[in-house]
């Protein structure tokens, strides 16, 4: 299993088991997607308590569980990349990093956009919206880090820390509506076996959430691979890929599946 | 289907503003961050291959 996993964890194999799945993932976020927002906006019956309005669910939820979702993955990767050095931890950090900052920003916009006919006002300074405010201006820090310093291993590491650091933020944001009193509403599955939402709504709900969840992994893969590629444009395997592109008649894409990684290209 | 017309369906019980900006707003960030995505691996693609066509322009002109 550790061969498999050192091996996974070598750019090259990386890359091209990336492009593989890209393609995959996609179509599985296109079909789910297409299906949730059906069944979320004309299938599922409107609330008895705010009619239509409740429908913003079906994009709110789901981005802000995302919002978190992203951050602890980034957490984690970051303390993979500070304690065992592995090179695609650090680029996870870099490129789910904006990932991330847009669902908070998407989830903190619906939620404004929710929270005026529901609450009479786009923004209330509660424990939910400060600390979620909070998380998007910590996902703002990590990219501003990571940009600033030129060597990209020192920004790396910079970018890990502060997204472990930051990390404490999450179980403030998750029970801020437990321990406060806020005009914010409680969590609507607190679990699965009793959800305090009705079937009709909460399927297309955690459809939804499953096709952000396959979304974010399909486009932080393919920021990945751009990342590799820039940060490994002076080793064997990036030349002989990019040789293969700009080769006559051949296509770049046929070499680099068939290619073997050349290098572990870490370090 | 809750609605019985198109338009009862557009209206969305008078919430028809925040409902819809809310999905216009989710799915235009999911749009552009993939495109932002493509356009970056492309480019990073696109960039060295540009350098690779010149450092084998000057090998070649050194040869010669």
């Amino acid at each position: 299993m550790w061969v498999t996993l050192h091996r996974l964890a070598s750019p090259p194999t990386f890359y091209r088991l990336a492009g593989k799945l890209v393609p995959w993932l996609a179509a599985i976020t296109l079909v789910l997607m297409l299906w949730g927002l059906f069944q979320g906006l004309a299938v599922a019956p409107p609330d008895y308590q705010q009619g239509d309005g409740y429908r913003i669910i079906f994009v709110h939820v789901p981005s802000a569980w995302m919002s978190l979702f992203v951050y602890v993955s980034m957490a984690a990767a970051g303390l993979i990349a500070l304690v065992w050095r592995i090179k695609l931890a650090e680029i996870f950090v870099a490129s789910a990093a904006p990932l991330g900052a847009s669902f908070t920003f998407m989830a903190l916009v619906t939620g404004s956009l929710w929270g005026k006919p529901m609450w009479g006002t786009y923004w209330v300074w509660s424990a939910r919206l400060t600390s979620e405010l909070i998380l998007l201006f910590l996902y703002l820090g990590v990219i501003g880090l990571y940009n600033a310093i030129e060597d990209r291993r020192s920004a790396s590491r910079a970018a890990s820390v502060l997204a472990l650091v930051g990390v404490v933020n999450v179980p403030i944001i998750h029970y801020s509506v437990v321990w406060w009193n806020s005009l914010h509403q409680g969590s609507s599955f607190k679990n699965f076996m009793n959800p305090s939402i009705a079937d009709a709504m909460l399927v297309p709900l955690l459809v939804m959430v499953a096709a952000f969840q396959i979304y974010f992994f399909a486009v932080v893969l393919v920021r990945m691979r751009g990342e590799i590629l820039a940060r490994e444009r002076h080793s064997r395997w990036v030349r002989e890929l990019v040789a293969g592109d700009s080769g006559p008649g051949g296509s770049g894409r046929r070499r680099e599946l068939r290619h073997e990684p050349v290098t572990q290209g870490q370090g | 289907m809750w609605a019985h017309s198109f338009s009862q369906f557009l209206a969305m019980g008078g919430y028809a503003f925040f409902v819809w900006t809310s999905f216009a707003v989710a799915l235009g960030m999911l749009v552009l961050n993939s495109a932002w995505a493509w356009t970056r691996l492309r480019r990073v693609r696109r960039e060295l291959k540009r350098a690779a066509y010149k450092d084998k322009v000057s090998r070649d002109d050194a040869t010669t």
